[in-house]
Formats: structure tokens, sequence, C-alpha cells
């Protein structure tokens, strides 16, 4: 019989029902896109502060020394090697590791017997892993701020940039030839760019690893690396760990530590990978990170609460409207002797009957706006969140349910015989 | 205030049709100033819609209405809203007051509408159907019967040409009912013209005249016995 | 106008008599106004506050002599000039530096001094770790992780620092550990610095950090730029070019979740309204029936949407205040700039909203038949 009644109930004023699984659906895609976009937003914009360049610094382990110059071009230095770079991408969190550009530094003489600091980099390279996977990574990867005017030297070649300063002092520019003399050799090498990086590098000279690596006989060595990688930002656990050195967990904590993309325990895998290097953080990129990241990821969860409180809002009012609109069955009913309670479950199955036909619908253009939206603002699609799905059956039911709540108790305070004489007066 | 023994109502060949259904079917009629018209018959004969149509609240398919001199159906629905407000006085089977809205509240609305409430006035009108002392209750807490008497000072508080009651005794008690009746009878007294569709013969049997329709034709017109 | 006193007085009775009916409609609109006006004041801070987190990336703007080659540095007194010329609430800090080569016994290193009090300002990242105070009259130093393991030093050692003419004792209060250039570094105070080095009252450089989006920065580097030629004024782009494309992700970011939650508000409250309005059709009937024409019923509606709407707009945008405050205060941990432009938004959109929403529906009820409605089909 409550099928029956269900079915009638259904098939009648169909239109009205159009227009309530069309609220909900408009509701929870609302509110599905918003979560979505919360949910995803970490990663986004994660990603977008990689634009402030990498967070980690990979250098060689440093002894203490009796004497010698410690100024950082001074001698005494020592090496990674640069074989293990591939390494990086084989770690536990290697897709999280977005971008690297290993250095090489040497001091060369101009000419004129002017000292300048020549770097050695990966301009933009293509790296081939162990596992067949290829990367494509580089300076200019990890740089996103550096501009350079001309062109940038080609792998492989004696092709150079000049910073800007240094550009502006000798007075080059691309297409010109500068020589330098390096360990007592003289080389001449071709400008291709020069380079504007607002920071030290706009008084050096840039030019392939490899082309360095040969002229300092100096074959697989490599004095730094920095690392661009998504991590999250430090938790409790994190700040333990620090606290007490990784090492010092308890199993079960070093387990989760370890496989949390925490910066401490990707520098720590790095470690792993590269014997004797000293990765460490990259304080004013990773710090800052985390205090943007966790002020972002907060304000979008209250901008959801807001759209699920707001769905409810509407879905109660929409209910409402549709309790209102049968008083005069819902009179009947009960006049006939049906109890408050199954009027409501009446209400409540229709409820989530629109709840689950909005919910899926509103799922699927959710998930459009929400793609919309990433694109729009990020210019990459959200990607597809899994946990998105039983969280918007969730929202829908829960908003359904929630927002009948108020015609629940219409219904129950109505009193068949006001309704029944039709009466102007009502509860 | 009626005038004269002029003609108020002239009813010429009035059709009114639902889509195929014939709810009128050409229906003569006159009214004179000050009678007391009963329109009777069974069920779906078509007498609410005729009073409906001498009330302005429904228009003709066919033919003419002359209420007071004026032809209704050649009214927009703003100037048949005018009519209503000037010269109609309506009581209805279920009362029909506001809720939220005290008796004389519920009078006053009606002034106000017509021209200006003046509380003195309203009260008077109260007093004259006995509920002088109710005057600021809620409908909720009146009777049926007194709701019914509000719903009569209401009609009457501009001094309608034309009191029209759709069934005002079918539900009420007969203590009530006779209430009712009586405070008709005493407009009637005073000149009123009343037009009312029962089906109580009882009721019926008090006007001037019987109207009798059937499937939407008047079938006989019978002059009352009594009074 | 004397006789129309009586409506205002019915409005009154209305809203008096059907108060928990008028209470539904009033709670939708406070809390939809609240929660709009609310997201619209934290919209429009959202990039001054968002300016003033990614502060914490440090100094945007570096102040270096305009001819190195021919004066190599800059002036203390001509720092403090500059610093008077910017807005004391968007400069958040600057931090003057004097580099130099000094020793420790036989070993060279890079010296710098600075002023530790601004450090903490415009490099809020620095991890200083063993921080101890320097005891009174000595001259506290931090030192760089990098230098301090191959030197030995720990917090809390005392190091003579040795440079051409003269030498200094120094305090190591603390080891930095930034991943950057202070790695290398011996860091002490400017003055100590100065005499060491024989350049007192001089800097090769001034990072300053400045809370300001990259447009007003540009503006700011002009400005200086123009009054003092003697310097070059340059944003570091690595922050400040980052710093733009953030703050219009974030901006549109929000701008979208306001606009959806704005879409959302709207239709609620419209649904509430029209329940509101539908759920009174009997009365529109009954009105219409004695007399009164559709478009003065319609306007009775709308009267009555009106001042509901402007006193739920009003108490919503109060409320909005305390949402966008409550918001400024978990995320932020400041508060949010009250904006008069939004309680004007907030009270016309509920006001208007509630107008129109009372119109459509009494417009739809009053076309229906009164007889109709009446006789209860």
């Amino acid at each position: 019989m409550f099928l029956t009644m269900m079915k009638r109930s259904v098939s009648r004023g169909w239109r009205k029902k159009a227009l309530a699984v069309l609220t909900v659906a408009l509701g929870t895609s609302l509110a599905v896109a918003t979560l979505n976009i919360a949910m995803d937003v970490g990663d986004k914009v994660n990603r977008e502060l990689k634009s402030y360049g990498a967070n980690i610094l990979v250098t060689p382990q440093v002894e203490k020394l009796e004497d010698g110059d410690f100024s950082p071009m001074g001698g005494g230095q020592s090496f990674l090697p640069e074989d293990r770079i591939p390494q990086l991408k084989m770690i536990f969190w290697k897709h999280n590791i977005i971008g690297f550009a290993p250095y090489l530094k040497s001091e060369a003489a101009l000419p004129g017997g002017e000292k300048v600091i020549i770097t050695g980099t990966w301009f933009r390279q293509l790296l081939v892993i162990p596992t067949g996977e290829t990367v494509t990574t580089g300076v200019r990867d990890i740089k996103s701020w550096w501009q350079a005017e001309g062109d940038w030297p080609d792998f492989g070649t004696n092709e150079a940039m000049v910073g800007e300063k240094l550009a502006g002092k000798l007075s080059l520019k691309p297409g010109d030839f500068l020589v330098i003399v390096l360990s007592g050799k003289k080389y001449e090498l071709k400008i291709r760019g020069v380079l504007s990086s607002s920071g030290e590098e706009d008084e050096q000279v840039l030019v392939n690893l490899a082309w360095l690596q040969a002229a300092t006989e100096s074959k697989g060595k490599i004095s730094s690396i920095e690392v661009s990688a998504l991590t999250m930002p430090r938790n409790d656990l994190a700040r333990k760990a620090e606290l007490i050195g990784p090492d010092n967990l308890s199993r079960d904590e070093f387990e989760t530590w370890y496989c949390s993309p925490f910066i401490d325990s990707v520098i720590y895998q790095i470690e792993e990978v590269i014997p004797g290097a000293w990765a460490r953080p990259i304080r004013q990129i990773t710090d800052s990170e985390g205090a943007i990241l966790s002020r972002i990821q907060a304000l979008m969860s209250l901008l959801s609460l807001a759209a699920a409180v707001i769905s409810v809002l509407s879905i109660s009012s929409l209910m409402g409207a549709t309790a209102l609109e049968r008083s005069r069955e819902i009179g009947l009913l009960k006049a006939l002797g049906a109890h408050n309670s199954s009027v409501i479950r009446l209400f409540l199955v229709e409820a989530c009957f629109i709840g689950v036909i909005g919910g899926i619908i509103g799922l699927w253009a959710g998930f459009g706006l929400g793609t919309f939206i990433g694109q729009s603002i990020f210019g990459t699609s959200i990607s597809f969140k899994p946990l998105a799905i039983p969280a918007a059956f969730a929202v829908s039911a829960g908003v359904a349910l929630l927002g009948s709540l108020s015609a629940a108790r219409m219904i129950s305070q109505l009193q068949p015989a006001r309704i029944l004489v039709g009466s102007l007066a009502n509860g | 205030m009626g005038a004269g023994s002029g003609k108020l109502i002239e009813i010429k060949g009035l059709w009114k049709t639902y889509g195929t259904v014939h709810a009128l079917k050409n229906v003569n009629l006159s009214v004179k100033t000050g009678e007391w018209v009963s329109i009777m018959g069974p069920s779906g004969s078509g007498k609410t819609t005729l009073l409906n149509i001498i009330g302005c609240m429904d228009t003709p398919t066919q033919g003419h209405i002359i209420l007071d001199g004026t032809d209704l159906s050649s009214l927009d629905q703003r100037q048949l809203t005018e009519i209503r407000r000037d010269k109609i006085g309506l009581i209805f089977q279920q009362f029909h007051l506001i809720p939220h809205l005290t008796a004389l509240e519920n009078v006053m609305i009606a002034q106000y509408y017509h021209s200006m409430a003046d509380k003195a006035e309203a009260l008077e009108a109260l007093g004259r159907v006995g509920l002088r002392n109710r005057a600021n209750h809620m409908p909720g807490q009146l009777s049926g019967g007194e709701q019914q008497r509000v719903c009569i000072a209401r009609a009457l508080i501009n001094y309608p040409r034309l009191v029209l009651a759709d069934e005002p005794t079918g539900n009420l008690d007969e203590v009530n009912e006779k209430i009712v009746v009586k405070l008709l009878e005493e407009l009637h007294m005073e000149g009123h013209t009343i037009i009312i569709v029962t089906h109580d013969p009882w009721v019926g049997s008090l006007g001037d005249y019987q109207v009798y329709l059937e499937h939407g034709s008047i079938k006989s017109t019978v002059e009352a016995t009594g009074t | 106008m004397d006789r129309h006193w009586f409506l205002l007085r019915l409005i009154a009775l209305t809203f008096a008599r059907r108060r928990s009916r008028v209470a539904i409609a009033f709670t939708a609109i406070t809390i939809g106004v609240a929660i709009v006006s609310g997201l619209a004041n934290v919209y429009l801070d959202v990039g001054q506050k968002m300016t003033r987190e990614l502060r914490a990336y440090g100094a945007n703007l570096v102040l270096s002599p305009a001819f190195p080659e021919k004066d190599p540095y800059l002036f203390l007194a001509q720092i403090a000039e500059i610093q008077k010329k910017l807005p004391p609430d968007q400069l958040i800090g600057y931090a003057p530096y004097l580099y130099g080569d000094a020793s420790v016994g036989s070993r060279s290193v890079l010296l710098a001094g600075t002023n530790f009090e601004q450090v903490k300002k415009t490099s809020p990242y620095w991890k200083i770790t063993g921080s101890t105070g320097a005891p009174v009259g000595e001259h506290p130093a931090v030192v760089g992780e990098t230098v301090a393991k191959r030197l030995g030093i720990k917090a809390g050692d005392r190091v003579t620092l040795t440079a051409t003419a003269s030498k200094v004792d120094v305090t190591v209060i603390g080891i930095v550990s930034t991943g950057g250039k202070e790695d290398d570094l011996i860091l002490v105070d400017l003055d100590v610095a100065g005499e060491l080095l024989q350049k007192p009252g001089m800097a090769n450089a001034v990072y300053l950090s400045i809370a300001a989006t990259p447009a007003q920065l540009d503006s700011v580097t002009q400005e200086l730029q123009g009054q003092f030629p003697a310097l070059t004024a340059s944003p570091i782009r690595q922050i400040s070019q980052a710093e733009g494309q953030i703050l219009r992700r974030i901006e549109s970011l929000v701008l979208f979740a306001v606009a959806i939650i704005l879409v959302l508000t709207l239709l609620c409250l419209a649904i509430t309204m029209m329940n509101a309005v539908m759920e009174r059709r009997l009365e529109i009937g009954l009105k219409k029936a004695l007399g009164r024409q559709d478009i003065e019923i319609a306007a009775e509606f709308m009267i009555e949407g009106a001042v509901l709407g402007l006193a739920g707009g009003i108490l919503g945008w109060g409320l909005g205040l305390l949402v966008a405050q409550g918001i400024g205060q978990s995320v932020f941990h400041s508060s949010i700039a009250v904006r008069l432009p939004v309680l004007l938004l907030a009270v016309a959109l509920a006001t208007g909203l509630a107008v129109v929403a009372a119109f459509v529906p009494a417009r739809f009820a009053s076309r229906i038949r009164p007889a109709i409605v009446l006789k209860g089909e």
C-alpha cells in the first residue's frame, strides 16, 4: 500500500517534483563543485606555489675542517655524483618531485683578469630514469621567474647565458662571444641569451653542466641540486619527527611519517638515495608554503560549509512548499487515521528519492562545474577525486533529509479538520 | 439604500461554457431592487456559476447581464473589481475571514478597500450582528456561527446595492442557521436586495421567489407563499 | 494619505500575529544575507590579507647603490629617509646588509652585518636553533648552518672575528638554517660589522618587505627610484612575480565560490518568499473578492516583502560581519575590514529580492479567479 501511494505520489505532480529534483541537483552540484575544488585546491595551489622556486637544496655533507677558505667559492669543495640524479624520480614520493636542476660552480677569469662565477647546470634536459620513464627538467622549469633576452643554450654545446648585470658591465648581447680562462686554459663561449633573474645569477655566466664538467676536469661531479617537490604542511607528527629525529619515532609513526609527503620525509628519502648528500628545506619557500596552503584550505572548507548550509536552506524551503501544496492531501490522510510518522515517512522517502536523483545529476554537473572553474582559474582540470562521490551522495541525501525536517514539522502540526474545511485559517 | 423599485439586475440569454460543458444555458432572469431571490437546484446545476457571474467573479461566455444599469459583459477585469467593491457584498459558505486579523479588523479591511477605515462604524456593524463584545477576537476564537456573522457584517459595511450569499448556512448547525437567517430577514426588511444560493428547502422558501436550476437552465420560478 | 495608515497598521499586525511564519522568511533572509555579505567582505579583503600572508616569503624589494663601480655603499642616514617615505602600515620590515670578508683563526669566512630585529620581520622563515640571548655587553652573532658545521661552532660559543685592521669578540646566540645563502654567512649587528670592516654607517643593500600587490609594489619602486637617483630599487622577481600569479588565482577562486553561494542563496530566498506568499493565496482571493485590484494586492505583498527584506538585510549584514570576522580570525588570524558598500549591497539585494519574490506569486495568485480559490478547488 505504501508503495502504491509512493508510486502515485511520484507520478502525480511530476512538474513540482522535477523542480525539486532540479533544486537538489543545483544545490548538490554547487556544493560538489566547491567541495571538489576545496579538496583539490591544496594540490593546485601547491603547484602554483612552485612558481616561487625550488624548496629543497641538496649539497654534499660538510665536515669540520681545521683550516681553509670557507667562503662558498673557496677551495676544498666536495661533490655529489651526477649519476645518482635519476634516483630522485625513484623514491617513494617520486610523483611529487616535479622538477630539479643540478649545479656545478667554479670561478673563471675574464680577459681583464676580473673573477666571475661560472655555473654549469641543466637548462632543460631530457633524463631517462632506469625504470624507463623520461623526464624533462632544468632551471627553465623550476625558476619560472627567470627571463631570457635572446634564447636559451642548446644541450651539449658551448653556448652560455650571461647575467644581465655582467652583460651590462661588459656590453655583451646575444650572439656575441665571451672569452674566459678556466684552470689556466682559454675558452670561447657563444652567448645565446642575457639572463634576468633579479638574483645572484645576474652577475654570473651560466653554461651547460657537461661543458663545465669537461672544462674543469670534474666529470660526473656536481656541487648542488635544487629540487622542487609538492609537499604538505607539517602536522603534529611532522613536528615531532623534526624534534626527536625520524629514527626515534615508533615503528608505526615512522611508517606514517615516511609515507606522507612532508618536506622532511621527502628530504629523508633523497638522502637515502644519494650517498653523501645533505638535503635541507629552502625555508623561505617551504615554511611560507605551509602557511599559505593551510590558509587557503581553511578558507575553502569554510566556503564549502557555507554552500552546504545554503543548500539545506533552499531544499528546506522547497520541501516546505511541496508539503504546503499538498496540505489538503496530508489532512485527508491524517483524517483517515494515518499517524504523523507514516505521513512523514511518505515525505521522507520521497525526499530521499528526490535526493538520490538530484544527487546523481548534481554530482555530474558539479564535476563539470568544478572542472570548468579549475580550468578557468588554474588552467588545468580539477582531478577526479573518488572520495567526492560518497561525499556528494552524503551531501545530497543529508541536504534533502535535513531540508525536509521543517516540512515534517509542518505535517505533524497540521490539523486535518482545519485543512478539510478549507478555511483561511492555517497553522 | 435601494432607491425606487426598478430592475437592479437584468440577465438576458446568458451562457457559460467550460470547454464543451455548458454550465449555464440561455438563462434569463430579472431581479428588482429590494427582492430576495433564492437560487436552488441539485449539485452541478450551475447555481454557483450564476452567482459568480452576478458577483463579477466570473464572466459569461455569451449573453448580457445588466447590474444597476451597467452591462457587465462589456467591462474588463479592473472595472469588474470596482463594481464588486462598490456595489456587492459577499457572504461565503466557508466564511473566509483573514486568520491573523481580529473580527473588527476583518470588517475594517473591507471599509479600507472601499473608502476609508472607520472604527466606530465597524463596531456598529458588529453590534448589529450581535458581536460587539467579540470585536477583538481572532477568527480562530470564534464559533462557526460567529464567524459567519462577522462575514455578514463585513458584507454590509459598505452599504452594497446587492448582497450575494453562497450557501451561507451550509457549514452551520441549526441554532446558528436560525441566527444567520434572522439577520438576512432583517436585511431584507430594510430593503436590501439579496440573492442566495442554497440547498436547504427551508432557507430557500424564505425568499420572495425561488429560481430552480437544472443542467444550467432555469426549470421553474416559484413565488414564495410565506412572509 | 491618511487612509493608508490603516494599511501600514495591517502590515504591522500581520507581522506581529504571524510571527512563526514571518520568522521563517526572516530567518532565511537573515542567514542568506549574513553568508553572502560576510563572504563579500571576505572576498573584498582577501587580496589584502593574502598580500600580508605572502610576506611570509620575505623581502620583495631590494635597494642597492645605482653605480656600484663608483660607490658600492648605501648610507644609513639615506636609509632612514627612505623608510620615512614608505607608508608605515605597508612596510613590514627593512633589513640593511653589509657584507665583507673576515676570518676566524686561520679560516676565512663571509661576514654580514644586519639588524636582527628587522630580519625577523623581513625573513620570518629563518630557523634559528639553540637560540640564547647574548650576555649583557657582548656582541651577538648568528652563524649559518654550513659554516657552523665546517668550523665546529655551537650556540653559546665565543668566537673572535678578525678583519684587515681590527678584531672583535662575539657570542654565538644561534645557528641559522635557511637553505639559502645565509647558511654560508656569519651574521652580526650592522654596527659591529661596520666597525670591523671599517665601513661605519654603510650597507651594501637593504631588503624591504612591503605588503603590497604587485601593481602597488611597482609604483612604490618607481617612486623610490625617482626620489633617490643614487640607488636602484628592484623588486625581487622570484617573490613578486609568483605573488601576482598566486593572488590572482586565490581571488578568482574565492570569487567563484562566493558567486556560487550567492546563486544558491538567491534561489533559497526566492523559494522561501514565494512560499510565504503562495501560502496565503486564499487571503489573496478573498481580498480580490472584497474588491481590491490585483496591482494593489501585489503592492501590499511587496510592501511586506520590502519591510522584511530591509530588516533581514540589515540584521543579516550585522551577522555577516560576524561571519567575516569568524573567517578572518580562523583563517588569517586578523580581522576583516568593514565595507559600507557591502551594507548597501546586502540591503538592496535582500529588499529587491523580497519585493520581486512577493510580486511574482502575488501577481500569479491574483490572476486566479477568486471564486475558484474561495471554493477551495
